[in-house]
């Protein structure tokens, strides 16, 4: 049976919450981040799993985060949550299944989930040499015309260098 | 001599298509621990998203995977809608269904085939794969193409089914029974095949919901969860189906899962073709999308699909977001793998039937 999320909301939160439902699915705005471990303790014991955590923007480019939960029945359980200084609890200790999710933001966002723990790689997603939160560098930027450019630049100077600075054009 | 060795494999090797590189901490022949390591070919195609139109959208994220990509664009235009509350036309519903399930069997009868050809099994390998063609034909006679069916758009979709066509897709799906039915009977029944598949790489109902596992693969560890039932979409709410789910938690179940299924999306697909009201297929002009978010899923072959959206009433999207099934499958992997032979990796990863494409959007 699908969970009185309302109900279970206001008993974790310590007050009278409420989820509303949004284009088919249920949505809560958490205000207490340090709530989180709670929330995905509640997921866990329903069972239920962490779909994924999306990044996002307010209308004052500051960050959020909407982490997507799930319970094998009935719509998705959406918790919107406001990060603007990117650093949030990590619940992969808690649910497994938000593993990949945080390692992905971890990577492409910059975000900083705490106690997390590090994996020997250091990086899972993306290739070591690509800098973190940049990472939506796309093939097209990290293998543009210039820096092939660049090279053939340095090529051109060595062998004028080497024939003693006069150009072989 | 120590007999503890690490076996590195990839992030190219014969057996596995796609680049991933794996660490297999071994014992012998018996794998003790495993490392995965992803990341060879990412395209951070969520950023070229958010700078491209919403129009535009539907042809990048149909170019996520080769195999569900009409999944992709489906559930791309799926987000669009709800967040612009705008509802499709009952026809352009119905054919959504029959694109969606006819790329299902396409991306099954992949799945299979290639498992049989990893298994050693190389003569249904190619009766699959010679099935499969005729399937390819259906959806090149319907869109023009063989992978990309480029048919969806945000308000419907831009191509018709005729009568004609409707009759050729429910005849040759008819043909298609008995053939995958005697498939089906060479999987229950040869031995070679049994002891290759069953009781290898398990995971437990338990450590599936633990890892959030989706598609073929919860469903062969005993998880009725299928999204066309769960929170149906297009027309999949008016159609009769089962969800298929299998026990034995193996590569056998989950292999199972897939031929079982196969059968069911036949019968989906000829249901659709049957009931299919006439009427519009789209609503014409890209319709604007409001500010707002809104958050989308489906059933693609490999699992559950989801998109995520914020929209600012520009043509332009303010963040999109996919996560695919094989991002959720590939942590499973671990469990499955520990305790292995070194002979039974090959097997283990195709019965996920891990798309890397998807993986590194």
């Amino acid at each position: 049976m699908y969970p009185d999320l309302a109900k279970e909301m206001s008993r974790i939160m310590g007050k009278e919450c409420e989820v509303v439902e949004h284009r088919d699915n249920l949505w809560f705005e958490l205000d207490d981040n340090s709530k989180i471990k709670d929330i995905a303790a509640f997921i866990a014991s329903y069972p239920g799993r962490c779909m994924t955590i999306s990044p996002t923007y307010d209308e004052n480019k500051s960050m959020e985060l909407v982490y997507h939960f799930d319970f094998y029945e009935g719509p998705i359980f959406c918790v919107q949550v406001k990060v603007p200084d990117k650093k949030m609890e990590s619940i992969t200790s808690i649910l497994r299944s938000a593993h990949w999710p945080e390692r992905e933001l971890t990577e492409t966002w910059e975000m900083t989930f705490e106690n997390l723990g590090s994996i020997r790689w250091d990086r899972f997603l993306i290739t070591q040499g690509v800098e973190k939160g940049v990472v939506y560098a796309s093939l097209s930027e990290t293998m543009n015309t210039n820096a092939s450019d660049i090279l053939w630049e340095r090529i051109k100077a060595y062998r004028d260098e080497e024939a003693g600075g006069e150009s072989n054009e | 001599m120590s007999n503890n060795f690490v076996l590195p494999i990839g992030p190219i090797h014969p057996a596995l298509d796609e680049p991933l590189h794996f660490r297999f901490q071994v014992e012998g022949e018996t794998i003790k621990d495993v490392e995965i390591l992803s990341g060879h070919a990412h395209r951070g195609m969520e950023r070229i998203a958010m700078k491209n139109t919403i129009a535009q959208n539907v042809t990048l994220c149909e170019r996520t995977c080769g195999l569900c990509s009409n999944t992709h664009s489906m559930t791309y235009c799926m987000v669009m809608e709800k967040a612009g509350d705008i509802v499709i036309p009952e026809r352009a519903q119905y054919i959504r269904v029959v694109a969606d399930e006819l790329k299902r069997l396409a991306s099954h009868a992949f799945a299979v085939a290639i498992l049989s050809h990893l298994i050693g099994f190389d003569t249904v390998f190619l009766h699959a794969f010679q099935e499969r063609e005729k399937l390819m034909d259906l959806i090149e006679a319907y869109s023009g193409n063989r992978m990309d069916m480029s048919i969806n758009i945000v308000g419907g979709v831009k191509r018709d089914i005729s009568d004609e066509l409707a009759k050729e897709i429910d005849k040759t799906l008819e043909e298609f029974r008995p053939v995958w039915d005697n498939i089906g009977k060479i999987y229950e029944t040869d031995a070679s095949i049994i002891c290759r598949t069953k009781g290898v790489g398990v995971i437990s109902k338990e450590t599936a919901i633990e890892y959030g596992i989706v598609g073929p693969p919860a469903r062969g560890s005993g998880i009725a969860q299928d999204v066309r039932k769960q929170q149906p979409y297009a027309a999949y709410d008016r159609l009769n189906f089962n969800v298929i789910t299998e026990d034995g938690c193996d590569v056998y179940a989950r292999t199972w899962v897939r031929i079982r299924e196969f059968i069911e999306s036949i019968n989906l697909t000829q249901q659709a073709l049957r009931e299919m009201p006439k009427g519009p297929i789209n609503l014409g002009l890209v319709p604007k999308i409001p500010a707002g978010q809104a958050v989308a899923r489906s059933e693609a072959p490999r699992g559950e699909l989801f998109y995520y959206t914020r929209t600012n009433g520009t043509e332009y999207p303010t963040m999109l977001k996919w996560r695919v099934p094989s991002l959720v499958n590939i942590p499973s992997w671990v469990p499955a793998l520990k305790g292995a032979q070194v002979a039974d990796i090959p097997a283990i990863i195709a019965s996920h039937d891990p798309c890397i494409s998807c993986t590194e959007r």
